[in-house]
């Protein structure tokens, strides 16, 4: 629409330029002029044309910032200013080329050239300045301003009086045209409209707009003087070029008037925007550090650091979490025992209503503030304070304050702020967090692997092929290692050794426990027969070696092949399952746990156990893992399950007996995962050569 | 798993603490916590109701083995009230009946302290 709009404008003046030219002796002008004047003036007015054209389609200071361009523009003037003074120190209009040119008229000629080229950049810097940040009418408003000018100019030239700027000046022949009048009116108003736009104001710093404020008014004052005498200087010369610069002058004034004025506006609030943008940049700067600093005690450092800056505190500090309390964790422009020494309560005080707090909690005077009184004895001087709770989605992660020397030093615009800076902070915190947690997770697996190989290296690899016996042993592990162990020792033809236990605890430590409990029992073996008596030496070693939460629970059993008798002792643990042909049953003794106990209480507790077997006889050991095996219900395993089970298939051979017990478990607990280790023994005698022995 | 929550009560000088849920590995550090508080403030005459709990592992009885000592040479003792029959199971295998006075009824624990 601009485009069409400026085509009809150009259109319109081009109809008017020729109408004059080829018409100029039919049309009746109150002072005709001479053909060679016209042509003149004709072409510069063309010249101007194409200029503000160009102008207007291009952009042509691109590169400059505004402090530069606010420079040009107000120094400009003042320059024009100073070459008068220097080379037009007679003040009187020369008539150039009327007379023969004087070393004055020359040098008189060469100024007003160079204020008619200067002059176009003068506009293209006003235009840039205009146009900063432009909205849906800055560029028709900067039309209508250069459409304007051009009216002015052709009204002038054409049907006005040209006996413009006599001696006397405009004033001398202002007010003698209605048309003058309304087209001078309307020009002026549309500077002032376009004079609004002065958004480039609001980004300059404090330093910058007492400049510009300085600037404006001096460029003002040599301006002023000049908006008559330069284009009654230019007139002998051009009437076009000085009814130019007559009406560029006229905007510019009135530019730098509405500069000055919205300059001095925002003086009073310059420091408030200057600490705007301090603290935009903190936040700024915390984002980025969110993406970048892992380390939670850089990110402390930092995080207090900024806090100083983001809402001009004299110092701040940081509490985090660890569990129900609070940690002192770094502070910045005080030192850290200076913190510790806060008055306790009050503290406490200011940290509850932080917790509380959605916003941040401002104390803005604390020495009139009751409930912070105490903070008065403090010997760090706090005038305000704030505090803002670390938040991340519904779990606190600790809280920021920040203090400063001076009453009203935070007002309650730093709230707002002040908890945007501890959103960020808290962010960047739940993000290291996460990223330690990772570590700290892939340390743990680690360790897991560790600790499961050594327990499996601890099990039994193969079991002895023992003559008429059949023995099984399995060992399916928990993600979490349980400490279930088992171990078979043969110490000479007719003694057969069976050990089952779950050590206490998960994890290395269960493993490492293991890996000692079965180098004492193997030694213990070879120097005790009684199954009670070893026993009670495993529980002498753990009272003394382990943790008193760490204990033992643990079967163990002396077979003798020559009389198939099975000697054993429970100490805690679950039952021993006696398969028989015809029915099942739990052999069930008392028997403390190892290492609950003292050997005289543990001694009372333990009973000895002999069982006679018959061939085909089974007898299964197994550890708590396998009735406490879950489903998805969440339903356990449980010993009824377990003895129908066990009596269902009472005559498979050790093998398949482990198998199908594995089985059933597998298909009862549906692929949850074990929670437990579930260790499982069979030891069964053949029937084959029980019927040959009979025979 | 899930959880375990601890609550704890003063009753006079007795202090019954309830457990609710799975005490295991994970969760046992939660009643550790709270014992250690107790052991901490001299109230050591403790009754540990456990008629909500579901399930205890070894390292859950751990606990109980853990501050055992310290309490009783403090003069107090743990007395454990109102189980369900499926983790008295766990507790009578190991034999802690034995280490341990076990109530049906929770009054029943708190009067003896008296």
């Amino acid at each position: 629409m601009m485009k069409k709009a400026s085509r009809w404008f150009l259109i319109f003046l081009a109809v008017l330029l020729v109408s004059r030219i080829v018409f100029g002796g039919f049309v009746r002008f109150s002072k005709p002029m001479p053909y060679s004047q016209t042509i003149q003036e004709g072409l510069l007015f063309l010249g101007i044309l194409i200029v503000l054209a160009v102008l207007y389609a291009r952009q042509w200071v691109r590169n400059w910032d505004i402090q530069r361009m606010v420079h040009f523009s107000s120094g400009l003037v003042p320059a024009w200013w100073i070459a008068f003074w220097i080379f037009n120190t007679s003040r009187k209009i020369l008539p150039f080329p009327a007379q023969l040119p004087t070393m004055q008229g020359i040098f008189n000629f060469i100024v007003l050239f160079a204020v008619l080229i200067t002059s176009v950049w003068l506009l293209a810097v006003l235009k840039e300045l205009l146009f900063i940040q432009r909205g849906k009418f800055t560029a028709g408003g900067f039309f209508l301003l250069l459409a304007g000018l051009c009216v002015l100019i052709l009204y002038e030239w054409i049907w006005g009086q040209q006996d413009i700027w006599p001696e006397g000046g405009w004033t001398a022949s202002y007010g003698m045209s209605f048309g003058r009048n309304v087209f001078f009116t309307l020009f002026v108003a549309i500077s002032v409209l376009n004079g609004f736009r002065t958004k480039w104001v609001h980004y300059l710093r404090k330093r910058q707009k007492w400049e510009i404020l300085f600037l404006s008014l001096l460029s003002g004052a040599a301006g002023f003087p000049l908006i008559e005498r330069l284009p009654a200087e230019m007139r002998p010369h051009s009437l076009v070029a000085s009814l130019f610069v007559y009406g560029l002058l006229v905007f510019w004034m009135i530019y730098t008037a509405m500069s000055f004025l919205t300059v001095l506006l925002h003086l009073p609030t310059a420091g408030l925007l200057d600490r705007r943008m301090r603290e935009m940049s903190s936040l700024q700067e915390l984002s980025t550090a969110i993406g970048s600093v892992f380390d939670v005690r850089d990110l402390i450092r930092k995080t207090v650091g900024l806090s100083l800056q983001v809402v001009d505190a004299d110092f701040a500090w940081i509490e985090l979490r660890k569990g129900q309390d609070f940690e002192l964790a770094g502070s910045e422009g005080a030192l850290l025992e200076d913190i510790r020494a806060l008055p306790v309560e009050a503290a406490a005080r200011l940290r509850e209503r932080a917790l509380k707090s959605d916003s941040s909690v401002l104390i803005p005077h604390v020495n009139r503030n009751k409930e912070m009184a105490a903070f008065r004895r403090w010997h760090r001087k706090a005038g305000a304070l704030l505090a803002a709770r670390l938040q991340h989605k519904n779990r606190n992660l600790g809280i920021l304050y920040a203090a400063s020397e001076k009453p009203f030093g935070f007002m309650d615009d730093h709230r707002g702020i002040f908890r945007a800076f501890a959103n960020q902070a808290a962010m960047a915190f739940e993000n290291a967090s996460l990223v330690e947690a990772s570590l700290e997770k892939e340390r743990y697996r680690e360790e897991l692997r560790l600790a499961h190989e050594a327990q499996m290296r601890l099990l039994p690899r193969t079991l002895p092929l023992l003559p008429g016996l059949q023995l099984k042993g399995l060992c399916l592990t928990a993600n979490d290692i349980g400490g279930d162990f088992y171990d078979l020792i043969v110490l000479d033809e007719d003694r057969i050794d069976l050990v089952i236990g779950d050590v206490s605890g998960k994890g290395a430590s269960a493993a490492f426990n293991m890996a000692e409990l079965k180098g004492v029992i193997q030694g213990l073996a070879r120097h005790f027969r009684e199954p009670k008596d070893i026993v009670l030496e495993i529980n002498r070693f753990i009272r003394s070696q382990f943790e008193p939460d760490e204990f033992v629970t643990m079967i163990y059993a002396s077979y003798r092949p020559s009389e198939r008798e099975m000697r054993f002792v429970r100490a805690g643990h679950t039952p021993v399952g006696w398969i028989r042909t015809e029915k099942m049953e739990w052999l069930e003794s008392g028997g403390l746990g190892l290492g609950l106990a003292d050997n005289e209480v543990l001694e009372k507790s333990l009973e000895n156990r002999l069982c006679r077997l018959s061939p085909g006889d089974a007898l299964f050991f197994f550890t708590d893992g396998l009735i406490e095996a879950r489903n998805r219900a969440g339903e356990e395993f449980g010993e009824e399950r377990l003895t129908g089970l066990l009596n269902r298939n009472r005559g498979l051979g050790a093998a398949d007996y482990l198998s199908r017990i594995q089985d059933e478990v597998a298909a009862f607990t549906q692929g949850m995962p074990r929670h437990d280790d579930i260790t499982l023994v069979v030891l069964k005698l053949d029937e084959k050569r029980s019927k040959e022995k009979a025979s | 798993m899930s959880g375990v929550e601890v609550r704890r009560k003063d009753v006079q000088e007795v202090t019954v603490v309830y457990l609710k849920g799975y005490l295991d590995a994970h969760t046992a550090p939660e009643f550790e916590k709270v014992l250690q508080e107790l052991v901490d403030q001299d109230r050591v005459n403790i009754v540990v109701n456990l008629a909500e709990l579901t399930y205890i592992s070894s390292a859950g009885l751990g606990v109980f083995m853990g501050f055992i000592e310290d309490i009783r040479k403090k003069g107090g003792d743990i007395k454990i009230a109102e189980m369900a029959d499926k983790v008295f199971r766990v507790f009578d295998l190991l034999g802690f009946p034995v280490l341990y006075e076990i109530f049906k009824d929770e009054s029943e624990a708190i009067g003896k302290y008296r």
